[in-house]
């Protein structure tokens, strides 16, 4: 166990927060920039506007790179799986669909407004929870490490390709609306989705970090962990619903976002020097976040002014952390 | 303490093991031995409380285990299973401290009393020096003993192990029958393990338990089991393979030897138990004598189903068997003198040598096969018996 991994990884995150404040198409003195953020500066002009925009869309990022990290590791954990992650199992993507049947019925029926956050965090929590448990029943089946893998990525497909479905037979509106949650984006962020579904984010860290315990004890397997009290039941209850409530509130932030729930808990366990959750855990939130945010920068100002889509940044460096895993566990053999 | 009250095992679908009346007392040693698939398995895990019992009841001391929440029954009973999990990353002295599960608070800190209770369990276990070593990179024998340390950081009472010592080396399975032994000794714990390894069981129970034909007779030593009618048939010994009560290990009659040419052995006191072994080997038919009955050579011959001349304990030969026993050799191919230890008692197993040599026998002695090889005798039988 190294301690030195939390101050490097929050000192990361630091780092990359401000520079994503710093860097886009408009370029602003640094000094100014940080002055504004602090509070020290109350000139309203068009460049707090524009570091209001970066702001949330930063924030933004965090919050989602940090669920996406800590449910990637509770799903590692819970399947003793080191490949699972929220996208690859699909579950972000059934959060994804039933967002879009929610959004379909609700302002077809007119009983919900099309940007309602709370509409859409329970759509999006009852999706990842679903899935979550269509993963369970499939885990219990496959029972091989590659085998969930191939399970969960037909699933996501089988999600996106009703998803795309439903969206497709529905009017212009819903189309317009719904457009941004299947690409994988920070840059339709606002403040009055983040600022709703940031409770129950929370309420899902503190959960998952309560998941740590009976996690570690899984690692020996359900009966060796039963045999030292856990209760299994109990135990896999907390675990899907901390990491699908952590992942529909991402979702309904930015939408269906790849390979840094995957990666986060290996960079956690590989610069903390150990597998225990009650580490990997909080630590997995700090790399996904600075994962999250790198990855947003890279998105805007690559082709600047143009913003690509979030998981075409991600699986550039996910898909080979994948491969080498892969490879190291002698699974492609 | 554990006790059962009509108990039956199994799955859902039905009871493989039914009306089990048993009693393991703490400071004992049991061991449960039984064929594949008799329900070993099943009937520990339904003992720890981690499967339900079709019916019945199992008591740990004085509650019934189900009435128990999984807290408080992981302070009495501790676990271990067969395999080995792959955990990669965890260092031995996380996973003994996993063992404090039960008693730590939401978050795993760990006390100065837990952090001694892990320490107890890895000294008592004997790998303390192996704390900062990775799980996966121990042996075999190391891994079970840092899972039984684990089980010992929950402070049970008793402790359940389900095949502990399969996939070990020889040396590792003594030791950790030898520590399950020590824990319920000196502990005073209540131990109960299963093996298919009889010899192992035999030698280190205090108390057997066989599962076999749907039901778990209980034995308080080992010849009492091994002279049990239902031993015999619950693991196939049969005329050939068979089981001895005095040295307790298993033997083989090898009866393919009918037929073929014979040698008379002069054996005694321990010394013809290698010869007759490598002539069975070779599909060569084996007499031997004169051995007196309490003779380990006697008990050896007895258990490979070899034809004996025998005497009486602590008797002189008399003149009817020294008789009986040149008769026999005469009507062999060859013999072979082990030189056996030779007192009051057996002296005439000389007259007996004197004999074969002076009617032209071929005559080797052990000696002489340890250093030829068994060829120059098979090269004299194939001249003996075709001429």
């Amino acid at each position: 166990m190294r301690l030195g991994a939390f101050p490097l990884l929050i000192s990361l995150l630091l780092v990359s927060f401000f520079s994503s404040l710093i860097l886009g198409s408009i370029r602003y003195p640094v000094y100014t920039i940080l002055m504004h953020v602090l509070g020290l500066d109350h000139d309203f002009s068009l460049l707090n506007v524009i570091v209001d925009i970066r702001l949330v869309r930063t924030v933004a990022a965090v919050l989602t790179g940090a669920s996406l990290g800590v449910a990637g590791c509770i799903l590692q954990s819970l399947f003793r799986n080191p490949l699972a992650d929220p996208f690859v199992l699909g579950i972000s993507s059934g959060s994804t669909l039933v967002i879009a049947v929610a959004l379909v019925l609700g302002t077809g029926f007119g009983i919900m407004q099309a940007y309602d956050p709370y509409s859409l965090y329970i759509a999006g929590s009852l999706g990842a929870l679903l899935t979550s448990l269509v993963v369970i029943g499939l885990s219990s089946v496959t029972r091989t490490a590659i085998g969930l893998v191939l399970a969960g990525v037909v699933l996501g497909y089988l999600n996106a390709g009703v998803t795309t479905l439903i969206i497709t037979m529905s009017d212009v509106e819903t189309m317009r609306a719904f457009s941004f949650w299947t690409l994988g984006s920070f840059s339709a962020a606002k403040k009055n989705i983040v600022e709703p579904v940031l409770p129950f984010m929370l309420a899902g860290f503190v959960a998952s970090f309560l998941a740590a315990k009976p996690l570690n004890a899984l690692a020996f397997g359900e009966e060796i962990a039963s045999s030292m009290g856990v209760w299994i039941r109990g135990a896999r209850v907390l675990a899907v619903a901390a990491s699908s409530s952590v992942v529909a509130a991402a979702t309904v932030i930015a939408g269906p976002v790849g390979f840094i729930g995957l990666a986060a808990p290996h960079i956690a366990r590989l610069t903390a020097k150990t597998v225990d959750n009650r580490f990997i855990i909080p630590l997995s939130g700090l790399a996904g976040s600075t994962l999250a945010v790198t990855s947003d920068i890279i998105a805007r100002n690559i082709v600047a002014p143009l913003d690509l889509p979030i998981t075409a940044i991600t699986s550039i460096f996910g898909a080979p952390i994948v491969l080498f895993l892969l490879m190291r566990r002698g699974l492609l053999r | 303490m554990i006790k059962t009250h009509k108990l039956s095992i199994g799955y859902s679908h039905g009871s493989i093991v039914s009306r089990i009346e048993v009693e393991l007392r703490s400071g004992e040693f049991t061991v449960v031995v039984g064929p594949n698939a008799s329900g070993k398995t099943t009937f520990l895990k339904t003992l720890a409380g981690l499967l339900k019992p079709v019916a019945g009841t199992v008591f740990l001391g004085e509650d019934d285990v189900k009435s128990l929440s999984a807290r408080s029954r992981a302070r009495r009973v501790g676990l271990v299973l067969t395999g080995r999990p792959e955990v990669t990353g965890m260092l031995v002295e996380e996973v003994v401290a996993l063992g404090r599960y039960p008693w730590t608070g939401p978050v795993h800190i760990l006390t100065t009393q837990d952090k001694q209770a892990v320490q107890q369990a890895m000294a008592k276990t004997g790998i303390t020096h192996l704390h900062g070593r990775k799980i996966s990179e121990l042996s075999d024998g190391q891994f079970q003993r840092v899972m039984i340390a684990r089980a010992l950081a929950q402070q049970p009472k008793i402790l359940i192990l389900d095949e502990p010592t399969t996939h070990l080396d020889t040396p590792s399975r003594v030791e950790i029958m030898m520590l399950l032994r020590r824990l319920a000794h000196d502990e005073n714990m209540t131990v109960v393990a299963s093996t298919h390894e009889l010899e192992l069981a035999f030698r280190f129970a205090d108390k057997l338990l066989l599962i076999s034909d749907n039901q778990v007779k209980s034995f308080e030593d080992p010849e009492e089991l091994i002279n049990d009618e239902t031993f015999y048939k619950a693991f196939g010994f049969n005329r050939k393979l068979s089981f001895s009560p005095l040295t307790l290990t298993a033997e083989f009659r090898d009866s393919s030897a009918h037929g073929k040419p014979i040698v008379f052995v002069i054996a005694g006191g321990g010394s013809g138990a290698k010869t007759y072994r490598k002539l069975l080997k070779k599909g060569i038919k084996v007499v031997t004598g004169v051995l007196h009955e309490n003779d380990i050579d006697h008990h050896i011959a007895t258990m490979l189903g070899l034809e004996a001349i025998s005497e009486k304990p602590f008797q002189d030969i008399s003149e009817g068997t020294l008789v009986k026993a040149v008769e026999k050799m005469l009507s062999c191919d060859a013999v072979i003198y082990t030189s056996p230890p030779i007192g009051e008692n057996n002296k005439r197993n000389l007259e007996l040598l004197q004999r074969a040599i002076q009617s032209n026998k071929p005559v080797y002695t052990a000696h002489e096969i340890e250093r030829h090889g068994l060829n120059i005798i098979k090269h004299e039988l194939s001249i003996q018996l075709t001429a």
